[in-house]
């Protein structure tokens, strides 16, 4: 047992608070509220490996584990949560399942890329009638000489404006629900791919999510992610280890809020002391760090394990679950230490309050993540 | 960052599993419903084996185990029976605890091993009007030759009743406010001391909690712990390391309440389906589970922080606040899972509603824990403007 984080780890952790404290913190504010994607901090994230946390050095990775990528997404999310999400899309949805799926060849062609950061990857499952209910994809790819030809529209893809590769999943056998669905890797220049106009968002403004159509675009067979018909492992292997990025980013944002929160308090004075001396306001901040730290230990549980190469969807499903919860409580509260000031944009808390809603809905909304926990118990 | 119990901590903690539910579950109604019933076959066996001595080293006659394994066990016996569990908590934690870390050799010498040997401690601090407010404290010691003379009445004392060493506070400086607090070790017995009648409490039932009565009380200044006036710092240390055994407590309580739901919500049939297939039976589940690892993982870490010899205080109040709050939600849940099944008596969710409430006062109420942590991040906040800020907590 041991609750710090090892040298590596730690030493990662300080390259990461450097890079957002040069390239992001100076700016968080202002790209939120322009809802400007910072693609001019990518490259300083990138160079220190943050694009491929846990992918293998041969493979272009930092060759370190899920902890480290936890503790560096939350510690990202904690500046701007916006920036969390984009580098989780490309850690766990894009390169995890190249990592585990893809040919030596994929890895070399598509992997490698991502995990240097010179390419961004998006994810694109969801459909207009298809979100917690993944197998009515709509989505075709339809055998095509030795290829695919893919057809369809996705929507509110993660990194969908600035994306140099999509993973994609369309339907193969449309009669199969689930058992009918496979990957696909989709150069963002491949002809056919036609991006949407950007959608304007409650919070992430500076994640860019938008609608992308995929109109008979022909792929190749070494395009093909897994075996045809078992893209629904490519989801599960991808979206577990999502789970523990989105329960990071929330654990993240709340502790955002949470170090605002406790630094007002200190300042502040009403009633002639200190906020931080008044027993309603201690109240608040105690059960606040509390529910941080018992998510935050739920999210690096979940990564342990499968750094250690154990089953991970209910822990994954447990740790977003609490994760996200919290963060919208937290973020919420941490308004409340603020009171008024904590409604104006330009104290700097309200838009983590923003930021924390869409980490109960993404990657598997809140409802179908107890299915899931209760699921481990009742068919244990 | 490794969440993994070492080999010795498993094997203990799968050994007190085998025992707490093969031979004390099955008890833990009785001692429950029975008035005057106490665990104390189970106290022997356990004295036994050796979980009466788990925090004492070996050479006081002890095991030796560290904070971890300590909560560990508290955990697995609570899992059984709350009240066997504090019983064995206050002993091990706030009973040899404070002899232990704050205890003179001789004291060492002369309590540990009859500690470990089955002779219960207990841990008398509250009175009448002081709770949470420890200061405010009147029970007197006032130094007469060798002796101190103690007078005064005291609280909601755990194991009183059974208990043959007590760790006693009292005012050697009445003018002083907390620092005129004083720590003694008084043993049942003693001329003078009057122990209560157990009281008749809502949960906890097998479990005695006594008031006592000192009318010229002698103990003998070899008894005192620690210098005059150091009494205040003593208790406390001893209810940060109580507040991880409560934690526990509240987890192995919890996660007995999401077992049984779940072995409930597996058998019961409504509406042609099993509740385990039903969605808001599902959703219940699923709130009580998180509660519960969570719970887990926070008294871990305190107690982890605790055997490396690093600050616990604020670790151990947020286990303590978070746990005893999910063991309340786990087991109101619990119950609402059974239906009216849950509201009698064959079946044990209700003992754990009514057990599991207390754990949100004693040992420090929710509400003191949530200062005790507020304080600390305006603490660490401070220092870490500060450019010598060093140490600090890992998180």
């Amino acid at each position: 047992m041991n609750f710090d984080p090892t040298p590596a780890q730690s030493r990662f952790l300080e390259n990461v608070r450097a890079v957002l404290r040069e390239h992001v913190a100076p700016h968080a504010e202002r790209w939120d509220r322009e809802a400007h994607f910072p693609a001019e901090a990518l490259p300083a994230f990138a160079a220190i490996g943050a694009t491929g946390v846990y992918i293998p050095l041969e493979h272009g990775g930092r060759g370190l584990d899920t902890v480290a990528y936890a503790l560096a997404i939350e510690e990202i999310s904690s500046v701007l949560p916006a920036l969390g999400i984009v580098l989780s899309v490309n850690n766990s949805l894009l390169a995890n399942p190249i990592e585990r799926f893809g040919t030596p060849e994929q890895k070399s062609a598509f992997l490698e890329p991502l995990a240097k950061g010179s390419v961004l990857g998006a994810f694109a499952l969801t459909e207009a009638e298809a979100g917690s209910d993944a197998t009515r994809i709509t989505t075709r790819a339809v055998r095509d000489g030795s290829g695919y030809r893919l057809d369809g529209e996705k929507v509110m893809v993660t990194n969908g404006g600035p994306a140099g590769l999509f993973l994609v999943t369309a339907a193969t056998e449309p009669g199969k629900l689930g058992r009918g669905l496979t990957a696909f890797l989709v150069p963002g220049d491949a002809p056919g791919v036609k991006r949407g106009p950007r959608d304007e968002t409650l919070g992430l403004r500076s994640s860019d999510v938008r609608p992308v159509r995929f109109a008979g675009v022909k792929l190749g067979a070494e395009h093909r992610l897994g075996e045809e018909n078992h893209g629904f492992a490519v989801i599960l292997e991808a979206i577990n280890a999502g789970r523990i990025g989105v329960g990071a980013q929330a654990v993240g944002i709340a502790r955002g809020a949470l170090d605002r929160a406790v630094a007002y308090a200190r300042r502040r004075r009403q009633f002639d002391q200190a906020l931080a001396d008044i027993p309603m306001v201690q109240q608040t901040l105690g059960t606040m760090a509390t529910e941080v730290d018992a998510a935050r230990l739920t999210v690096l549980y979940a990564a342990a394990r499968r750094d250690r190469g154990e089953p991970i969807a209910y822990d994954a499903a447990r740790a977003k679950l609490q994760a996200s919860q919290m963060c919208v409580q937290v973020t919420s509260a941490a308004i409340q230490v603020h009171g008024g000031w904590g409604y104006m944009t330009a104290t700097g808390v309200e838009r983590f309050y923003r930021d924390a809603k869409v980490t109960e809905l993404y990657e598997g909304a809140s409802e179908l993540l107890r299915i899931l926990v209760a699921a481990s118990l009742t068919r244990g | 960052m490794d969440f993994q119990l070492t080999e010795d901590q498993q094997q203990l903690r799968d050994m007190t599993r085998r025992l707490a539910r093969e031979e004390f579950a099955p008890l833990a109604a009785q001692w429950d419903q029975t008035p005057g019933a106490y665990p104390l076959d189970a106290l022997a066996k356990l004295t036994e084996l050796g979980f009466l001595s788990l925090a004492i080293p070996e050479e006081y006659g002890g095991v030796g185990y560290g904070a971890v394994a300590n909560a560990l066990v508290v955990e697995e016996l609570a899992y059984a029976s709350a009240a066997l569990a504090i019983m064995v908590g206050v002993h091990n934690t706030i009973g040899a605890g404070p002899i232990l870390k704050f205890g003179s050799e001789e004291q060492k010498r002369e309590f540990l091993p009859r500690m470990a040997a089955g002779e219960l401690g207990a841990f008398s601090l509250s009175e009448p009007d002081a709770g949470s407010d420890v200061a405010v404290l009147t029970t007197t010691a006032r130094r007469d030759g060798d002796d101190y003379v103690l007078n005064g009445a005291k609280n909601w004392v755990t194991n009183g009743a059974h208990a043959q060493i007590l760790i006693l506070f009292a005012k050697t400086d009445p003018a002083a406010g907390a620092r005129g607090i004083t720590g003694f070790i008084v043993e049942a017995g003693t001329p003078g001391l009057e122990i209560g009648k157990p009281e008749d409490k809502m949960g906890l039932r097998g479990s005695d909690t006594v008031a006592l009565s000192l009318t010229d009380v002698r103990v003998p200044a070899a008894r005192r712990l620690a210098e005059e006036g150091t009494g205040m710092k003593i208790a406390l240390a001893a209810l940060d390391g109580g507040r991880i055994g409560v934690a526990a407590q509240a987890t192995g309580v919890a996660q007995a309440a999401l077992d049984e739901s779940v072995r409930y919500a597996r058998q019961r049939r409504t509406f042609g389906k099993l509740l385990a297939d039903h969605g808001p039976l599902q959703t219940m589940l699923a709130e009580m589970e998180r509660r519960v690892t969570a719970s887990r993982l926070l008294y871990l870490r305190a107690a982890w922080l605790r055997e490396q010899g690093r600050r616990f205080a604020a670790e151990a109040a947020m286990a303590k606040l978070y746990a005893t709050e999910a063991a309340t939600y786990v087991t109101h849940r619990a119950i609402q899972v059974h239906g009216g099944y849950g509201y009698v008596k064959e079946y044990p969710v209700e003992r754990y509603y009514r057990d599991a409430r207390v754990f949100e006062i004693y040992e420090g109420t929710s509400e003191i824990q949530r200062l005790v942590i507020a304080r600390e991040l305006v603490r660490r906040a401070a220092e870490a403007e500060t450019p010598a800020a060093s140490g600090g907590v890992p998180s």
